[in-house]
């Protein structure tokens, strides 16, 4: 085993790691930018290391000043968490050649992995399913009339070289073929300087599901189930869960050989995610692979009592998988809410500010992956990712309630938060029947009403006692005198277990 | 005092009544009843219901939650407000601020330049998401306070268009 790793990442996922590596005895070395001098993760670590200026560009994605730091420690190991330089093939192939271990897969199924076109060669020769549509691009209408019509509408029309959604066209009848085609190019090449286009078929409704692999380096490989993340904005996962509504054990059983089979073919070893998109009819299409630990990645151990990230450093450190597929069981229910610093109000308008005060959720079942502390500066620089509200329940409406209970609970003042969001989503009856499609939020969530007001006249005597309550001719006589050791003894709670940094 | 909320502004007075305190929303008295429960914590009784606000006050600003909703007050210095409005009513002036403390991506415009009503003047960047500013008038940009790359605050004024 490891005896020190440095953790290539901040925040939530740091701390997260961290915690793994206290359970292990592994001795850990943080890395942060200037401006996350005073972040949890760099309080947590036994060891820091500033390796640069704020911008992500100049610290976090600096792979020499990363790996200099973890051979100045002394580190055996470097692990990348998510984003970042996680799914970088020049790191993993960097980290390997200084002599340190990457705790993630070999570089070469890494790399793979990465390339879209690539790993979707690979997997129509393994026999895995893919969205059907075109090799390559073409500009000769007959061939788009052609595939359009061996698929089946709806057919979906993309730029190569798009995102956000432009120069993509949805075609539902024959007669619209040709010109969304035109229009794509002419709107591709305005957008983007290319009219590169090419037509795959249109999923209608689909669901993210994705599942959860395990691959050590004897050849063992397992699936530990699904995770249901079909509530996005901006293309980003908001809200996951497992296991997902949609898959009977049947489909459950099927999926989770098909995401084997997919990890074996890119020979790939490590933890890792498959993606896949599921539509009406229970048909699923592979999507790609994260070849690293995921945001929600503890809904899955909350509901099979696996932890993920020591596993992912025992894999690493040369262990095999202490389990057969036969043994993983799923156990009840388990939600997550990624609790952002943005502005749902105003199209999720990042909020950077000081953490004034925070309230943890508490109770059975409440897990809280928290990166941040009372009196921390978000900084603008980052993700505005400020902490993970997971919880378990014995069944989805337990789980559901529970979460409602917890997001109510977790007080977060000084920066705005996606917590009301979340709890609009929840209590929405679509999300209650499980109604949970990629498109949820665009189509549920567009006529949110603001119900901030309901109690306007109680906020307002808020504010006003707490302008009051700071005029200093209200101070009371008792202050003058010698203070009680009531009142210099500072914050502390009775039988609190937790730690407190502030 | 005036409070503003969801860029409404409202009147509020409050004033110490035994162990209770009186108060006054836009001229209108109202029973509500504030007990402090914590450092951050009142217990407030209004038409027969208890309930927790948490509350964090910092500089001008409140921030107030309760049962997962949060807001955001604001508290309007009257002099400053004066001077504000004159500015504003008159329409001759739009002071440009950025929205969020974050960093300019690009500057549109140069000093002295015309611009018109809804025109992109500025670029800034936060957390990885870019939101353009625009001018609320026809004018000519009469300061420009920032370039390109500068880190600034959101109190900041970055540019200042007026009318010819």
């Amino acid at each position: 085993m490891f005896r020190k790793i440095l953790i290539a990442n901040r925040s939530e996922i740091a701390c997260r790691v961290i915690r793994a590596c206290k359970e292990l005895d592994i001795k850990t070395v943080a890395v942060f930018s200037e401006a996350d001098r005073n972040s949890l993760h760099v309080l947590m670590a036994d060891e820091s290391v500033c390796i640069g200026p704020s911008p992500a560009l100049q610290s976090y994605l600096n792979i020499d000043a990363i790996i200099n730091a973890a051979l100045e420690t002394k580190c055996d190991a470097i692990h990348p968490g998510y984003g970042f330089l996680s799914e970088k093939y020049d790191f993993n192939k960097k980290v390997n050649e200084a002599g340190l271990v990457f705790i993630g897969s070999k570089p070469e199924p890494m790399k793979l992995l990465g390339s879209k076109v690539e790993s979707r060669k690979t997997m129509i020769e393994a026999g895995i399913p893919v969205i059907p549509g075109m090799k390559g691009s073409s500009k000769n209408i007959d061939d788009y009339v052609k595939l359009a019509e061996e698929i089946g509408y709806p057919v979906l029309i993309k730029a190569s070289d798009g995102g956000g959604g432009k120069g993509m066209r949805v075609v539902h009848n024959p007669e619209d073929l040709k010109p969304s085609v035109e229009s794509a190019m002419r709107e591709s090449q305005s957008a983007f300087g290319s009219d590169i286009v090419f037509l795959e078929k249109y999923i209608e409704s689909p669901r993210h599901v994705e599942i959860q692999i395990a691959a050590d380096n004897y050849g063992n490989a397992v699936y530990l189930f699904e995770r249901e993340c079909s509530i996005q904005r901006r293309h980003q996962k908001i809200i996951e869960e497992t296991p997902s509504v949609a898959l009977n054990p049947e489909l459950r059983k099927k999926m989770g050989e098909t995401a084997v089979k997919v990890i074996k073919a890119a020979n790939y070893n490590n933890l890792g995610t498959v993606e896949f998109l599921l539509d009406k009819k229970n048909n699923f299409y592979f999507l790609e692979v994260n070849t690293r630990i995921q945001v929600e990645h503890p809904v899955t151990e909350m509901t099979t009592g696996v932890d993920l990230v020591k596993l992912q450093i025992k894999i690493a450190a040369g262990e095999e998988l202490p389990f057969r597929q036969d043994d993983l069981r799923q156990n009840g229910h388990s939600i997550e809410c990624r609790i952002y610093a943005e502005d749902a109000d105003n199209n999720f308008m990042p909020s950077a500010g000081k953490i004034l005060f925070l309230k943890e959720p508490v109770g059975p079942g409440i897990r809280y992956d928290c990166g941040i502390y009372e009196g921390f500066e978000v900084p603008i620089y980052y993700d505005p990712i400020l902490a993970k509200l997971i919880v378990w329940g014995k069944n989805r409406e337990e789980a559901r309630k529970r979460m409602i209970l917890a997001l109510k609970d977790n007080v977060i003042l000084g920066v705005q938060t996606s917590i009301r969001f979340m709890l609009d989503v929840l209590e929405h009856p679509e999300f209650i029947a499980g109604n949970t499609f990629t498109n949820f939020i665009d189509i549920n969530m567009k006529d949110r009403i603001n119900h901030s007001t309901n109690d306007l006249d109680s906020i307002l005597a808020v504010g006003a006692y707490s302008v009051f309550n700071e005029k200093p001719q209200n101070v009371s006589k008792v202050t003058n005198e010698m203070p009680t050791p009531w009142q210099t003894i500072g914050k502390w709670e009775i039988a609190n277990s937790s730690k407190r940094i502030s | 005092m005036i409070l503003l909320f969801n860029g409404k502004k409202i009147n509020v007075e409050i004033e110490k009544n035994n162990n209770d305190f009186n108060l006054t929303i836009d001229n209108e008295k109202k029973n509500i009843s504030i007990t402090r429960f914590s450092d951050n914590c009142l217990l407030i009784n209004y038409k027969n219901q208890t309930k927790k606000y948490y509350f964090s006050k910092s500089g001008k600003f409140i921030f107030v939650n309760s049962d997962g909703f949060s807001s955001k007050l604001e508290i309007v210095d009257e002099e400053e407000e004066n001077q504000f409005s004159f500015d504003k009513n008159s329409g001759n002036k739009d002071n440009i601020k950025a929205p969020m403390p974050g960093s300019i991506v690009k500057v549109l415009v140069e000093s002295g330049q015309k611009v018109s009503e809804g025109e992109p003047l500025i670029i800034v960047e936060a957390m990885k998401m870019e939101t353009t500013l625009y001018s609320s008038i026809d004018g000519i940009v009469t300061e420009l306070n920032v370039q390109a790359g500068e880190q600034v605050d959101s109190d900041k004024i970055l540019l200042v268009v007026e009318k010819e």
